[in-house]
């Protein structure tokens, strides 16, 4: 039997965070929650996966993405990926009582919507969750400077298509 | 949330805009699928007196879901590949079959012999096996000696 895991304390302390990285890099609610069900249910099965591991959350990230690309592969490139999804954008900032807020947030999910998935999720990583390119290459599997190239780009990206909303809020 | 030293304003800004929670409802749903879905993959009791393995091992051994799985992980997600080199052998195929007609024909087609090619053929044989039988009367075969023969000098004195 396999040793048992805390999977509520886990869930509390990470769900947040994953459900955000997964709603950025997916731009679809149930999608995310069929993600963060999936990866509840391989924890739950395979409890050994977090027994030498010191930091958690870099590790739950590099597991859901791994997820969220395989499903990504499982549906297919004739179905809609997760750059098509750009389009349609499910609201990921938290709404804002202030209209020009509103607007920025709105403006900013589109944005973000419009960077490639891989610049996205770094993107993401790096602004909302705060880690080092190491730690965002770690859970990505791809080098540093990889990840720090990435980031680059899309915030110039965006740094570009907000910059007019930004200035008038400032 | 950390403000990172080593951002610019604008990534500041951004930082700042929260991302919203997640549904709380979700937290007793996806917890009681995944307690369910580990309960279920935990083996049987193995029955000595039957013998049978436990149901889990069974489903897995299945070869239906073998192939299934299969299926699914290793030719759905590829499927163009796999078409694409279905073709390419079903063409080699095709053409392997149509060219393996193509000697016989050819030999069909070859015309009869002539009497001058019959009686130069004949010779070839008979000159074949002249050179093929033992002949006893011929001397024999010197066998090669080595090259560097070095005589030897005998100095009496």
């Amino acid at each position: 039997m396999p040793a048992s895991i805390d999977l509520e304390r886990l869930y509390d302390d990470h769900a947040q965070a994953l459900f955000a990285f997964l709603l950025n890099l997916t731009r679809n609610e149930a999608d995310v929650r069929d993600l963060l069900q999936e990866l509840c249910i391989k924890l739950a099965r395979r409890p050994e996966l977090l027994r030498d591991v010191r930091d958690e959350r870099p590790f739950l990230i590099r597991l859901v993405h791994n997820l969220a690309i395989d499903l990504m592969r499982r549906r297919g490139t004739r179905e809609k990926n997760y750059d098509q999804f750009a389009a349609e954008t499910a609201a990921i900032f938290a709404p804002s009582a202030a209209p020009d807020e509103q607007a920025f947030r709105h403006a900013l999910t589109c944005a973000l919507g419009e960077l490639p998935t891989d610049q996205r999720a770094v993107v993401h990583l790096k602004l909302w969750e705060n880690l080092t390119f190491e730690q965002i290459a770690d859970a990505l599997e791809i080098p540093p400077n990889t990840a720090a190239s990435r980031y680059r780009y899309g915030l110039d990206k965006l740094r570009e298509r907000l910059r007019p909303l930004y200035e008038e809020i400032k | 949330m950390k403000k990172s030293n080593n951002m610019d304003e604008f990534e500041q800004q951004l930082q700042q805009r929260p991302i919203r929670p997640a549904p709380a409802e979700w937290r007793a749903e996806i917890l009681s699928a995944a307690k369910a879905a580990a309960s279920a993959t935990q083996p049987a009791p193995y029955s000595l007196l039957s013998g049978h393995a436990p149901r889990t091992t069974q489903s897995v051994l299945n070869p239906a879901f073998l192939v299934m799985k299969l299926w699914q992980e290793l030719i759905w997600p590829c499927r163009r590949v796999w078409l694409g080199m279905a073709a390419i052998w079903f063409v080699v195929l095709a053409c392997n079959l149509s060219m393996g007609d193509a000697p016989k024909v050819a030999a069909s087609q070859m015309p009869p012999a002539s009497p001058e090619m019959m009686a130069a053929l004949r010779e070839q044989k008979q000159l074949l096996v002249q050179l093929l039988e033992p002949n006893t009367a011929s001397p024999p075969v010197a066998t090669p000696r080595p090259r560097s023969e070095k005589r030897q000098t005998i100095i009496l004195g």
